[in-house]
């Protein structure tokens, strides 16, 4: 995917700071993606994935397999998911920077509405009912850009042969549930459930 | 593009719509690059008991759990332990190879502090965030440790 992240990152290492952009609008996307599968909050995943680009920044120098960067990144911030999950969760501050109430992942309910198809609707609501494993899967998985099957093992450290097998086995229960949802749905009125 | 693939992409889809990589990620990420340090010597986070076994810390939604960190460069170690007060956090921390005052670097800024005889100090109302250290090793070298969220 994307520009070599070896060049780039030598680039980035001599200087040029238009090289650290690419590497940062190329990975992330995925980066978020692996905070969100580890049901961080918007301002744990936030926190995740800055400290990733700070700990990168401190081993311009001395990542060993500049080809394998977007592993080490998957990595790095799958390793900060579970410091913060480990640390329990954090006292809720008062306000976040936007004043509202921060929204505990998925909120699927909430965010459906802002999707127009309603199949688009039920895929999201299912997400949120999916078992853990599938959940985090996918979620990364959707990332954008899409990731390699290297870079989801390395987020999710899993074998990279099983991630094939397991993905067709959560897409088929994702379509169940969203299926049966859809079925049980209530004709919502065109204009209906927006925030 | 079979069944799956189509499926994934529209996933894909869906989540860049409800739920992208907000922008002051972005931001802050690119900003990143402007804290580098080429001069100075990393100190690695190498044992956090919020994450190592064998930790000394009580785990288990004890909120009130002291957190242990080391740092460690060729010359220098410092160990700081973590306590929550009031939603800040404050750290009382132990640094040998390396001698004068510590500065601490957060998002919103950068603050020092002195260190005893003894190698000892302490900085209190740490918002929570991510955190560094900037010291200065006893042979003169300008050491600072890696960025650790408290």
């Amino acid at each position: 995917m994307g520009e070599d992240p070896s060049a780039l990152l030598a680039a980035a290492a001599a200087g040029d700071s238009s090289a650290w952009n690419v590497l940062v609008d190329q990975y992330t996307g995925l980066l978020w993606s692996i905070a969100r599968g580890y049901r961080m909050s918007t301002a744990d995943a936030a926190d995740a994935v800055q400290t990733t680009w700070l700990r990168l920044v401190e081993h311009l120098d001395r990542i060993e397999d500049p080809s394998r960067l977007p592993g080490w990144l998957a990595t790095t911030v799958r390793r900060e998911c579970l410091r913060i999950l480990r640390r329990g969760k954090r006292e809720q501050p008062a306000f976040d920077d936007d004043g509202l109430p921060d929204v505990v992942d998925d909120a699927p309910g909430l965010d459906a509405a802002l999707l127009d198809s309603e199949r688009d609707a039920a895929l999201w609501r299912a997400m949120g009912q999916m078992p853990e494993r599938c959940r985090l899967l996918l979620r990364v998985l959707m990332a954008s850009p899409p990731p390699s099957y290297a870079e989801v093992a390395a987020a999710l450290d899993m074998p990279i042969g099983s991630i094939g097998p397991t993905r067709q086995r959560c897409l088929d229960r994702l379509r169940h549930i969203a299926d049966a949802d859809e079925t049980l749905a209530d004709p919502a009125g065109p204009e209906g459930g927006r925030r | 593009m079979n069944d799956d693939e189509v499926l994934i992409a529209q996933l894909r889809r869906i989540g860049d719509q409800v739920d992208p990589p907000p922008q002051a990620v972005l931001e802050a990420a690119r900003a990143a690059f402007l804290m580098r340090r080429i001069d100075a010597e990393l100190a690695e986070l190498v044992l956090d008991s919020a994450v190592d076994a064998g930790s000394v810390a009580v785990r288990g939604g004890d909120t009130d759990a002291v957190r242990m960190l080391t740092f460690e460069s060729g010359a220098v170690s410092v160990e700081v332990q973590v306590t929550d007060v009031d939603g800040l956090r404050s750290l009382l921390g132990l640094v040998s190879g390396a001698s004068g005052p510590i500065e601490v670097e957060t998002a919103v800024g950068r603050r020092s502090v002195p260190v005893d005889s003894l190698g000892r100090f302490s900085i209190g109302q740490v918002p929570p965030g991510t955190v560094r250290l900037h010291l200065t090793a006893d042979d003169g070298t300008a050491v600072t440790t890696s960025w650790v969220g408290l």
